[in-house]
């Protein structure tokens, strides 16, 4: 689907007549995404800033992790140079003083907030973090860590854990002018080992239209190894995808491969040709088979037997739209909404409970509809804000095993679905969003792999929602 | 306990040793020089003769000879048969090229080692040459797929006129000049070392302290007869010869290098002073079995222990290899850095070598890249290129193995020192090791 803004945009001549005859073109900013293959070393040639006030306990953590993607750090504090340098000497990256004289851009900003457990201490984000926002180059990335909101944490602390949601949630409204994207790592002080992960995932354009929304990292999982590679991280591994044939799923079959992972793509009978197009595109399987019918978990585990023996990713993507306001809806609408949507996803996740491997993955396909609401998809959100609960409750069911389960929560995605909206209507949710643009099906497809990833090591019970910073919901 | 097992010498319970005879080369000289006629099979067959002159071998014993090329002829890439034959040997001498870029020299050594230790040669013949004189200027791809149809097809002149018209003459119709750049990044070898420079905080004032000491130990090794062994002189085609290297400056001071301005970036470290220039030449070296040289009455001046070859992302530090190949060649024998009286490291650039001897020295780096809890070692100055290397001397790409190899099988037979361990640095993030111990 063209948006036309968005073309603009990208056109400097455009630009330059937009704005020297002052009309009135909301241009959209460039995103500047990254898909496909994960680069072992995404960073290198940019430079990201580190801010940690008063001795952030993860500020270290993460100048070894961005250095080991390949970044040069910058601090305002001289005195941090010499304590960070021998993390980022193993990797030899540069720290230095940050020189706003300079003229240096920087790629994107760390801020270390795990620790605050003072309101007082909310000061250092004026103070400390401010002056980092003017070197920020157009569509850079800010992320803040900030402690986890906890029943036994101390009130001020909570303050502070709840304070920030709220600021970085503004800032990324205010940012999203410059295409620049903010996020909330809540990480416990002690560190996660997942953190090296999330920073390069939320650093770098893979999460481009993800803004404005908050994650937790775990302590728990498992530590990786140091035979991980972050070269072809899903080598090895077998992944499902479900409704592969087009569209989000698609994209995440195809990336999901792009890091080695043995894809089996799944959708229905009626679409056996571009499934057989996309498994030869990305060397997988196909699998023709109605998810709804009741034997579904049956034919898939058979194959996955006679595949590889067992399971690591099965993404919940396929899902369908009967879109009618309750009165008028019909029952076949509602229940083959609710068949595919949720049914289907229930029944099948129990059928292959035997064959998930040890620290596999659950990802599920919510929706903003389902967390904000939406006239006549009574039946859709009812489904979509129902797999929130599961995402919550089975997090807890298949933590023994390691394996995690999260959500992603797409908003306005340039798919077949949106495009079907009237222009009027398509337009507002269109723009309704930090970065007044729409999103891509790719950008799913990342954040699906960022769930799927080994490094992403007991992340789990998220619900992401990659919106934009939209307006609507909570 | 287990530190114990990985000190176990594995080597020793190689049936089959392959050791360095010895070896000759030509005197480096700059490109587009002395040389400028003479392509890399002429500079090869003539050092591959003089190495038979040295060591005269019982007619028909040579089985095989490897040669490495970085700049091969198109119309030959295997350069190597093309020496067996203009260098007379026999016929029957089976021949063939092999290419790592910088590291291709040794790349032909550790191939003949490999073929002499598991019993399908005794004795071969292994070296390298490059002419950057030489280098094929290449048409723009965009002019040949539009002359080709025309070539080979019934063109009429309309057809000429269209290809004419759809081409831009400064852009599609000029040659252009070849460029060391990287496929993949782009980035040319001067801009990763300059990168290098930076990140491993390698000052201007090392570099051209390494380049000095370089240039002062080469200087002495020619006025002490040192090289003589290894040198051969070499007649160019205009007859006259050449009897040294003609790129050390045995005159240069810290001062002179230190007024050269930056060659890869504006305010940059990296000056044609402390980087390696463009050289002609070939070096050769004669390996064999440890019983046919006893057989033949030759005193062998060391054996090849062991090799390794690394990777790297060339997006990271393109020339960081030796910082990972030398501990992993280290680690295959049961070696520490400690064990070993001399380190040869190719000096493509000063910044490129002091990065590695950083990096080497770095317990960070130890625990981060190389999975061992302290540094590989501190090399110091008196084992580190003992007679110079290739900033000095001169870097004609595939040769610098060979020259490397029987500078340090010689240093070794001098009494230097029992291991001798080489690191070389090659385009695409590549890098080469091998341990040469003394018999």
């Amino acid at each position: 689907m063209r948006d036309f803004l968005v073309e603009l945009s990208h056109s400097p001549t455009a630009q330059q007549v937009v704005k020297s005859l002052g009309l009135p073109i909301p241009l959209p900013p460039v995103l500047e995404r990254s898909f496909g293959a994960t680069p072992a070393l995404p960073f290198v040639g940019r430079t990201f800033g580190v801010c940690s006030p008063e001795q952030g306990p993860l500020a270290v953590a993460a100048v070894e992790a961005l250095s080991e993607a390949g970044a040069d750090i910058v601090t305002a504090d001289r005195d941090q140079v010499a304590q960070w340098k021998a993390a980022a000497q193993a990797y030899s990256r540069v720290v230095s003083v940050m020189d706003p004289e300079s003229g240096q851009k920087l790629s994107g900003l760390v801020f270390d907030a795990s620790h605050f457990d003072s309101i007082l201490q909310l000061d250092w984000i004026y103070r400390s973090m401010r002056p980092f926002l003017r070197t920020l180059r157009k569509g850079a990335r800010i992320v803040i860590i900030s402690p986890v909101p906890s029943e036994k944490n101390s009130a001020e602390m909570e303050a502070c854990a709840r304070g920030l949601e709220g600021f970085m949630r503004s800032l990324s409204k205010e940012m999203g002018k410059k295409g620049i994207g903010v996020i909330l790592c809540r990480c416990p002080s002690t560190g996660s080992p997942s953190l090296a992960g999330a920073l390069r995932y939320f650093l770098s354009g893979a999460s481009a239209y993800v803004t404005g929304q908050p994650i937790t990292l775990g302590t728990s999982g498992k530590k990786l190894t140091a035979g991980f590679s972050w070269d072809q991280p899903l080598a090895g591994k077998t992944a499902l995808v479900t409704g592969a044939s087009r569209g989000i799923g698609r994209s995440t079959a195809i990336t999901l491969a792009a890091d080695g992972a043995k894809v089996i793509c799944l959708d229905r009978l009626e679409e056996a040709d571009s499934l057989a197009e996309l498994t030869q595109k990305i060397n997988g399987v196909a699998l023709c088979a109605d998810i709804t019918a009741p034997d579904a978990g049956q034919l898939i585990q058979d194959l996955i037997e006679k595949e590889s023996g067992g399971l690591d990713i099965i993404v919940h993507n396929a899902g369908v739209t009967r879109d009618k306001t309750l009165a008028r809806m019909s029952e076949e609408q509602w229940n083959l909404t609710l068949s595919v949507n949720l049914q289907a996803i229930v029944r099948v996740t129990g059928q292959l409970r035997v064959v998930f491997n040890d620290h596999a993955r659950i990802v599920l396909l919510s929706s903003i509809a389902g967390i904000a609401g939406n006239v006549g998809q009574t039946n859709y959100a009812l489904t979509k804000a129902a797999l929130v609960g599961l995402v919550s409750a089975w997090s807890n069911d298949f933590k023994k095993k390691g394996i995690t389960v999260n959500a992603v929560a797409p908003g306005f995605i340039e798919t077949r679905m949106t495009a079907a909206i009237p222009f009027a209507i398509r337009e507002v949710a269109r723009r309704l969003n930090a970065f007044s643009q729409g999103g891509l099906p790719g950008d799913v497809a990342e954040a699906i792999k960022f769930f799927a990833l080994p490094s992403s090591t007991g992340v789990s019970g998220q619900v992401l929602r990659i919106c934009g910073g939209a307006l609507v919901g909570a | 306990m287990s530190e114990k097992t990985t000190k176990q010498k594995k080597y020793s319970s190689r049936p089959r040793r392959a050791v360095i005879v010895g070896g000759v080369r030509s005197p480096f000289v700059k490109a587009f020089g002395p040389y400028l006629t003479m392509d890399t099979i002429t500079l090869a067959t003539a050092v591959v003769k003089a190495l038979l002159e040295k060591y005269p071998l019982p007619q028909g014993s040579i089985d095989s000879l490897v040669w490495g090329g970085v700049i091969l002829p198109s119309a030959c890439p295997n350069t190597a048969r093309e020496i067996v034959i203009d260098a007379n040997l026999p016929r029957s001498t089976e021949a063939f090229t092999v290419s790592r870029a910088c590291a291709s020299g040794l790349q032909a050594i550790t191939t003949a080692a490999m073929a002499i230790e598991r019993g399908d040669a005794d004795i071969v013949i292994a070296g390298g040459s490059d002419s950057t004189s030489n280098a094929e200027i290449q048409l723009p791809q965009k002019l040949v797929h539009e002359l080709a149809p025309l070539a080979f097809g019934k063109a009429k002149p309309s057809d000429l006129i269209g290809s004419l018209a759809r081409l831009n003459f400064a852009k599609d119709v000029l040659p252009r000049a070849p460029k060391i750049a990287e496929r993949s990044t782009g980035q040319t070898m001067g801009e990763a070392a300059e990168d290098m420079a930076r990140r491993n905080e390698i000052s201007r004032e090392a570099q051209d302290n390494l380049a000095f000491e370089s240039h002062q130990r080469a200087a002495n090794a020619v006025t002490t007869g040192r090289f003589d062994d290894e040198v051969v002189p070499i007649q160019c085609q205009n007859g006259e010869w050449v009897h040294q290297d003609q790129l050390i400056r045995a005159s240069t001071t810290r001062e002179k290098l230190s007024k050269l301005r930056s060659a890869f970036a504006k305010n940059g470290s990296l000056t044609a002073g402390n980087s390696s220039p463009l050289t002609d030449g070939a070096s050769a070296t004669l390996l064999m079995s440890e019983e046919k040289a006893e057989s033949l009455g030759l005193t062998p001046k060391a054996a090849i222990l062991d090799w390794a070859y690394v990777g790297v992302d060339p997006a990271d530090q393109l020339l960081m290899g030796p910082a990972l190949s030398i501990p992993k060649v280290l680690a295959k024998s049961g070696l520490e850095l400690g064990d070993v009286s001399l380190v040869d490291i190719h000096e493509a650039f000063a910044s490129q070598v002091l990065s590695v001897v950083k990096m080497l020295a770095s317990d960070s780096f130890a625990q981060k890249r190389l999975g061992r809890k302290q540094a590989v070692g501190q090399i110091g100055p008196a084992k580190l290129n003992v007679h110079g290397g290739s900033i000095a001397i001169g870097h004609p790409f595939a040769a610098t193995g060979s020259r490397m190899v029987n500078t340090m099988a010689n240093e070794l037979a001098l009494g230097q020192g029992e291991f001798a361990v080489l690191g070389i640095c090659a385009a695409g993030g590549l890098g080469a090791s091998a341990l040469l111990q003394r018999l």
